[in-house]
């Protein structure tokens, strides 16, 4: 494999596959799907194959094809392959221009995650940024206008970042930055900027405004943009903690219960981001800003390994960053094969629709099962790694915080498996049928690894356990079927074993009783029922919990924003006046420069 | 082996050709237009070919210099040269759109304008400069008055007087300049700018930076811009943008590099800059009008071009080039569309224009320019402003370039705002599909947008000798 092959599979072929699907007409998605697909076998089949490039385009691109990078394409590579194939048969309007924005932003991810230098690092990033925007912009354009000022404060934050690094050693590589050349004082800042730009596009709080609205966009778009590009948040502050600065570096600022200082404060900036995403997810009636704020505060999870950075809790993140990646991508299908069956948003109007959609039902149980971190799927084993890393450091404020979050997360968690697909079915939705079959694909491929993974998580571990090393940040300790940390870890073969003789046992109870299968309205009325009466309880779900939480709740980030943006707006109106329209004041405003600029240039000589 | 004094002449004849050809066809004329530019594009680019061998000197009239005239083209030069008429060429087509009498003397006038830009990039004598200078500005009064209504006269009048004291700057600071120096050749300056007394030194550079700053759009000589834009024919705003503007900026890195070699002036003019930049995205920021709003765009643009040339190292002066390049390119085609979406919407205000960009032939390259002028990648505006900023930081600018990045977010929050407008859904039924004369410019400039922006190798390879340009050479 050389330079140009990489480069070539991985951004060239999906820019190709952007402009050629462009002109596919309806049949846009499945020529992208082709194309991602290609991508997506030559990165199975080039694990291990791992090396070091550069392209020259007039600036040098320096790529690098690791563990790290791997591990990240695989998620990016699955999630857009299976909302691509989602979206085949989602019959979007212009899906040529949607086929292609999807390939650009993958195009963009791709080489963000190979880039070692900062200049196609930002390059990549905002070729990624401005494709979201189009994307969104699908859908609305004050949506995408909100994303795009985000999106741009994110890439000057990294800008600022690269700019301070630059300074100092004079080179856009990363491994020129630990060369010595930055005072030790100088780090702090750069760390900051640069977390902070990766983390807008994590959505971490206070920069998490743009994503309920962005998140509200077209669902195979969004199954990417959540389950895929955010993870690009996550691999950026993991890259510029532990690989452009280092571990050592981190270490040096002093340590609080053996944390760097430097990465706590983000952790607890991780715990509140988790904290708040999930109370906001509580109170949500539309399904996709519900999804929206328990993305955020998911990414919140990643954020808090990131920022504690021993191993167990790095690797805790990067499982939960895995995992988010699939059952996020998994539950905004979900939601999409509903809406596009149902048309419907708010989860108050829907109910029942597990009997017409069965397995849209039944791979988003597997889904919310694995936000929730219930043991049948690998989203247990990531959580309960980062709840110890927590614990076993004695985090008081952090672990909390993590343990009400994963509390509201089931009662969003329930709010949908209830309002969506259990209780009384709607009369309008007698005749729902089950998703076409492209979707169900889709959502098939992305239940499995949350499955396997569970059973064998030493899998896994295995590559993150790689991604520790060769990092030097340290390792794990796992087999195939468990690991363990100094106090605890998990066997998911104990697990299994127990889980499959307690069902084989709740089966034979099952069996042994005859069960009658009677309507929902004789249950609950005794037959006597009016034809159709609301059993439904989804409207105002959790009111006594929104009027304990009212006190909170009624400051909002989203208001301060538009304040600020108003002041400022304000200002402008005034600095306008100095274009008078009068050509005398233009012609003094001459005068005055001249006079200015020779006074300067005197003043300067002298 | 071309001499680039062609490329001056050329128009010269063509625009006192239109005349003639203007008695048997009107038509004619226009197709001469597209004939004459697109003959000086290829001109330049072959010109360009040869300067990258080694600078172009052409004596006019067999005066040896340092007393005769001569044109000197680096490859700077001759590539900003290039893109001008490049760019002029795109426009032409577009002036096919153009229906108001009288067309040959408008016809006339565009080629006088791109003449004496061409002119002004070209030549290596101050003087000279300072006619073409008066060139260009004569030929866009004339053209920003072309409407003739009272939009047009009013920013007609406005960049008379502002153009007028501008170019009197100038000529003071060349008669100073003479009077030091009995030279006007711009590398005889250059070789003997040491014997200067310091202060009438100072003298000259302010008065001809603040000449050249006038059409280089430079804060707070950039009050005609609004106004002149706003009242010129759609065309012309996109040529007063790609045209006069990079000339004057590129007059100011002659007068900044070529002639005086300060360092320690230069922080001043990345204050400048700064201003310009400033001023230029928050007025931009509150304008309801689609023309207006992109001429204060275009100040900020300018401004930051101006900021890199202040900063002065190698790769900041690259970013500006680079930029030159990019927002000449990408502000023409915004101009262009927005002559589209003013005609389709019938009014000038943004808020009128709800989902009219909507056709892909519009939509597509309105897109690719807007977001090129952001900076995206991979389009012509991110290098620029990538070495820009990362000059600026090498010299370690770190306040300077916190603010400019401010005032960019600025611009991305009016330039979505105003993409959100035109992209709207919900007037299928009034959407016009644009005709040939606009759409075929806009995807020659956009597919030119996008190729520099994917492989940026041949311009970055061009600009390589912005070194030597910056050590006082062609």
């Amino acid at each position: 494999m050389d330079a140009l092959t990489l480069f070539g599979i991985f951004v060239l072929l999906p820019l190709v596959g952007a402009l050629v699907s462009y002109f596919g007409k309806k049949y846009a998605p499945i020529i992208a799907v082709i194309f991602t697909g290609i991508s997506g076998i030559f990165l199975y089949l080039w694990y291990g194959n791992f090396g070091s490039y550069t392209i020259d385009i007039g600036v040098k691109l320096n790529l690098t094809f690791d563990i790290t990078t791997w591990f990240f394409m695989l998620m990016m590579n699955t999630v857009i392959f299976s909302s691509l194939l989602f979206s085949v048969s989602s019959k979007l309007k212009r899906a040529g221009g949607f086929a292609t924005l999807m390939l650009l932003g993958f195009a963009g991810a791709n080489g963000v995650l190979l880039a070692r230098d900062f200049l196609s690092l930002y390059l990549f990033w905002e070729l990624m940024s401005w494709s979201i925007y189009l994307l969104v912009l699908r859908t609305s354009g004050e949506y995408a206008r909100r994303y795009l000022l985000f999106g741009v404060l994110s890439a000057y934050l990294l800008i600022m970042g690269i700019g301070i690094i630059y300074y100092y050693t004079g080179s856009f590589l990363y491994a020129d930055a630990l060369s010595g050349a930055i005072p030790h004082a100088i780090w702090p800042w750069i760390l900051t900027f640069l977390i902070l730009g990766f983390g807008i596009k994590m959505a971490i709080v206070p920069f998490h405004v743009w994503a309920p609205y962005a998140y509200s966009s077209e669902q195979p778009f969004v199954a990417f943009l959540s389950g895929g590009l955010s993870k690009l948040g996550a691999f950026g502050i993991f890259m510029s903690m532990y690989s452009i600065a280092g571990i050592s570096l981190l270490q040096s600022f002093g340590t609080f219960r053996g944390v760097s200082l430097m990465g706590y404060p983000f952790a607890l900036l991780g715990a509140a981001t988790a904290f708040i995403g999930t109370i906001l997810a509580i109170f949500q009636d539309d399904i996709r800003k519900l999804l929206a704020y328990s993305s955020i505060g998911q990414l919140g999870y990643v954020m808090i390994g990131l920022g504690l950075g021993t191993p167990l809790a790095i690797g805790g993140a990067m499982f939960h960053a895995f995992n988010h990646a699939f059952f996020k991508s998994l539950l905004f299908l979900g939601a999409g094969a509903v809406i596009y069956r149902t048309g419907k948003y708010k989860i108050s109007e829907m109910g029942g629709l597990g009997y017409r959609m069965p397995f849209t039902f039944m791979f988003v149980l597997f889904a919310i099962f694995a936000l929730a971190g219930i043991p049948l799927t690998s989203g247990f084993i990531s959580k309960w790694m980062l709840y110890e890393a927590a614990i076993s450091r004695k985090f008081v404020i952090v672990a909390p915080l993590m343990l009400i979050a994963s509390v509201g997360a089931y009662l969003y968690s329930y709010r949908i498996l209830y309002g969506v697909f259990l209780g009384q079915l709607k009369d309008e939705d007698k005749n729902v049928k089950e998703a076409p079959g492209p979707m169900l694909a889709a959502m098939f491929i992305l239940m499995v690894p949350l499955v396997i993974f569970s059973i064998v998580p030493g899998w896994i571990l295995g590559w993150i356990n790689k991604i520790l090393v060769e990092n030097g940040i340290g390792k794990l300790n796992y087999t195939t079927f468990s690991y363990s940390s100094a106090i605890g870890g998990a066997n998911m073969a104990v697990f299994w074993i127990a889980f499959i003789l307690l069902l084989i046992f709740a089966m034979l109870m099952f069996m042994a009783k005859k069960a009658r299968v009677v309507d929902q309205y004789d249950n609950y009325l005794a037959g006597e029922a009016p034809p159709s009466v609301a059993l439904h309880a989804a409207h105002n779900y959790y009111k006594p919990l929104r009027d304990t939480w009212a006190p909170l709740l009624k400051h909002s980030i989203d208001r301060a924003y538009e304040k600020f943006s108003k002041f400022f707006a304000g200002g402008f109106y005034e600095i306008k006046r100095i274009y008078t329209g009068n050509p005398q004041d233009y012609a003094a405003y001459l005068g005055i420069a001249f006079l200015a600029f020779l006074l300067v240039g005197w003043w300067l000589l002298w | 082996m071309i001499r680039p004094v062609l490329l001056i002449a050329l128009p010269l004849f063509f625009a006192f050709l239109s005349p003639i050809i203007g008695i048997w066809s009107k038509k004619g004329v226009r197709y001469l237009i597209i004939f004459a530019t697109a003959l000086n594009a290829t001109l330049a680019g072959i010109l360009l070919l040869e300067a990258l061998q080694k600078p172009v000197f052409d004596i006019i009239g067999g005066f040896q210099p340092p007393l005769g005239i001569v044109l000197m083209v680096g490859p700077l030069g001759a590539i900003i040269a290039f893109i001008i008429n490049l760019v002029a060429f795109a426009i032409s087509i577009y002036n096919l759109k153009v229906e108001k009498e009288p067309i040959v003397r408008y016809s006339m006038l565009y080629l006088l304008l791109v003449m004496g830009s061409t002119g002004m990039v070209l030549t290596g004598d101050l003087f000279n400069l300072f006619v073409f200078l008066e060139v260009t500005s004569i030929a866009s009064y004339g053209l920003a008055a072309y409407n003739k209504d009272k939009k047009g006269y009013l920013g007609a009048m406005k960049y008379v007087i502002i153009g007028s004291i501008g170019s009197t700057f100038v000529l003071l600071g060349i008669a100073l300049i003479y009077s030091q120096l009995r030279t006007l050749n711009m590398l005889d300056i250059a070789a003997r700018i040491g014997t200067m007394d310091p202060y009438v030194k100072i003298m000259a550079f302010t008065s001809l930076f603040l000449g050249f700053g006038v059409e280089a759009e430079m804060f707070p000589l950039n009050t005609w811009v609004p106004d002149a834009y706003d009242g010129a024919p759609h065309p012309i705003s996109a040529a007063f943008a790609s045209l006069p503007a990079k000339a004057g900026v590129f007059a100011l890195a002659r007068v900044i590099f070529t002639m005086f070699s300060f360092t320690n002036f230069l922080w001043f003019v990345v204050v400048m800059g700064l201003l310009t930049v400033f001023f230029g995205e928050i007025v931009a920021y509150t304008q309801k009008d689609l023309k207006r709003m992109l001429a204060y765009s275009s100040i900020g643009q300018m401004g930051m071009i101006i900021m890199g040339l202040g900063i002065g190292t190698t790769l900041a002066v690259e970013g500006a080039f680079y930029q030159m390049i990019a927002h000449a390119l990408g502000k023409a085609l915004l101009f262009i569309a927005a002559g589209f979406l003013i005609y389709a919407a019938r009014s000038g205000k943004i808020e009128d224009m709800k989902g009219m960009a909507r056709n892909p032939l519009i939509g597509i390259p309105l897109l690719i320019g807007a977001l090129s002028i952001m900076g995206m990648p991979p389009f012509a505006g991110f290098y620029g402003k990538f070495f820009i900023l990362m000059g600026g930081f090498s010299q370690g600018y770190y306040a300077i370039i916190a603010l400019f990045l401010a005032a960019s977010i600025v611009e991305v929050a009016y330039y979505a705002r105003f993409i959100k407008i035109v992209f709207e859904r919900g007037n299928e039924s009034k959407v016009i599909r644009p005709d040939a004369a606009t759409y075929v410019p806009l995807i020659i400039l956009a597919i030119i947008i996008v190729v520099i922006g994917v492989y940026p190798k041949p311009i970055l390879t061009v600009l390589q000798h912005v070194g030597t340009f910056i050590a006082g050479g062609a």
